[in-house]
């Protein structure tokens, strides 16, 4: 068989066109079976997880007086995801989902959840009012816009994710999905002391250079992970459009602090890397920023 | 969370290589209509099972796996379907004028057609072809030999007819 008839055979297979709605139908079913996952409990992943981990701690008591209540004792992003509706905080605050927005026609469909944190101070209720109702009212006006005909699917969901003496961290996580998909994080930071939300820059102490040394560590990381595997991505240093290289952080980048006092940096996709690459989250060493942080907040 | 981060792996795989899977779901049923159900359901099954991968190399071989056993389990579907109605036909199957040469794919069984898609449409080495359809991996040499003899007859044989 000579290799021209294969080599035809083989642009006859990439020729086969790929449907318009494909990249859609695989991100939403993709999108569904993570939430249902969700809703069962099951993180994807976690099946050989102790359960009894997550009733570590004082959930005895907080047991009895909420249904399904679990206070997240040493707990992690997974932990705190799979506990979606339901987290419950430290002594002040306990977060609440007020109301979910749903809606389905078509092939456009919403869900919003509405969280209250009570106890979490006026301001960042208000803001998740504001945030919530910017993202409804542009789902609706998309709708108005294509006559309900559109492909879009929106999914905002909200967890726990700092709840430690001095912070408390709340954080959204959207997924527009339209011919393509694009998820976005929100995180609201509140110091408990003041019960104000607070920016990167309040970390860290007046005039010290927060931003260089943060963006410096995030690039070593990059150019780390992408030494190490090959197919990751990120647009940093000479990349082929270098106006999309990562510059730096700054005050109003996305963070959180994790259960082991380390700032946790994280950009949308499509923000730092190809948007295949997802959420791209960095956790920064406390090297990096011991020096330089305000006591209290970081470890 | 090395496992979250497996998941999060198996979704970016998904996105990457969705295309390729469809192809591959394609040269099965060949409409787009049920290549897209077969990819569609295939995503389903790999989120919720993405437990089951064993490391994250070998996301792209499981993928491809899931994928061939999905489209698999819908031709028997349709066969029983078919028969059941007592129909001639198989459903409406057809390549678009440009695939018109990868007709010569049928006079493989599904198993050869499968090793030859992926050894020469996909560039998957042998190994990882033996790990998609769950064979030795000298099956899959001997499955691969019979198959391009095979594709050679009846590429020469239609010049002969044309």
């Amino acid at each position: 068989m000579k290799e021209t008839h294969l080599d035809k055979m083989k642009q006859a297979y990439e020729s086969i066109p790929i449907p318009e709605g494909l990249e859609f139908r695989v991100r939403s079913s993709m999108e569904q079976v993570k939430q249902e996952l969700r809703k069962e409990g099951t993180q994807p992943m976690k099946s050989n997880k102790n359960p009894h981990r997550f009733w570590k701690g004082a959930a005895v008591t907080a047991a009895t007086v909420m249904l399904a209540m679990v206070v997240l004792v040493n707990s992690s992003v997974t932990v705190a995801k799979a506990m979606e509706r339901i987290p419950v905080l430290g002594a002040i605050t306990r977060v609440i989902t007020l109301r979910t927005y749903e809606d389905s026609q078509g092939n456009m469909s919403a869900r919003v959840d509405v969280p209250e944190v009570q106890g979490g101070g006026e301001e960042l209720n208000q803001k998740i009012q504001e945030y919530t109702d910017t993202i409804i009212s542009q789902y609706q006006s998309d709708v108005k816009a294509t006559d309900g005909e559109g492909l879009m699917r929106v999914d905002l969901s909200y967890q726990v994710v700092t709840d430690s003496d001095s912070l408390f961290a709340l954080r959204f996580n959207k997924t527009v999905i339209m011919a393509s998909g694009a998820e976005s994080v929100k995180i609201y930071n509140v110091d408990k002391s003041t019960g104000k939300i607070i920016t990167l820059d309040q970390f860290f102490k007046q005039g010290s250079d927060y931003a260089a040394a943060i963006s410096d560590n995030i690039k070593e990381q990059m150019r780390d992970q992408m030494k190490q595997d090959p197919d990751l991505t990120y647009w940093v240093d000479g990349s082929d459009v270098p106006e999309w290289d990562f510059q730096s952080v700054g005050k109003d980048s996305t963070f959180y602090v994790n259960q082991d006092g380390n700032l946790v940096i994280v950009f949308d996709e499509g923000d730092v890397a190809p948007m295949f690459m997802g959420v791209a989250e960095f956790t920064i060493p406390s090297s990096v920023t011991a020096d330089i942080t305000l006591p209290g907040y970081l470890q | 969370m090395k496992s979250e981060k497996l998941c999060q792996q198996v979704e970016e795989q998904i996105i990457k290589s969705y295309q390729s899977l469809y192809r591959l779901a394609y040269t099965y049923v060949r409409n787009p209509d049920d290549a897209m159900d077969i990819v569609q359901e295939s995503v389903c099954r790999a989120i919720r099972s993405a437990s089951g991968v064993n490391s994250a190399a070998a996301i792209g071989s499981w993928l491809r796996r899931i994928v061939v056993n999905t489209a698999l389990d819908m031709l028997r579907k349709q066969k029983r379907e078919v028969s059941a109605d007592d129909l001639t036909e198989t459903g409406q199957e057809e390549y678009y004028q440009d695939q018109d040469i990868l007709r010569a794919l049928d006079v493989l069984d599904l198993r050869e057609r499968a090793v030859v898609v992926l050894r020469f449409f996909e560039d998957r080495k042998l190994q990882e072809i033996a790990e998609i359809l769950d064979e030795n991996l000298s099956t899959v040499k001997t499955i691969l030999y019979r198959s391009l003899k095979k594709l050679k007859t009846e590429i020469s044989g239609r010049r002969i007819s044309s």
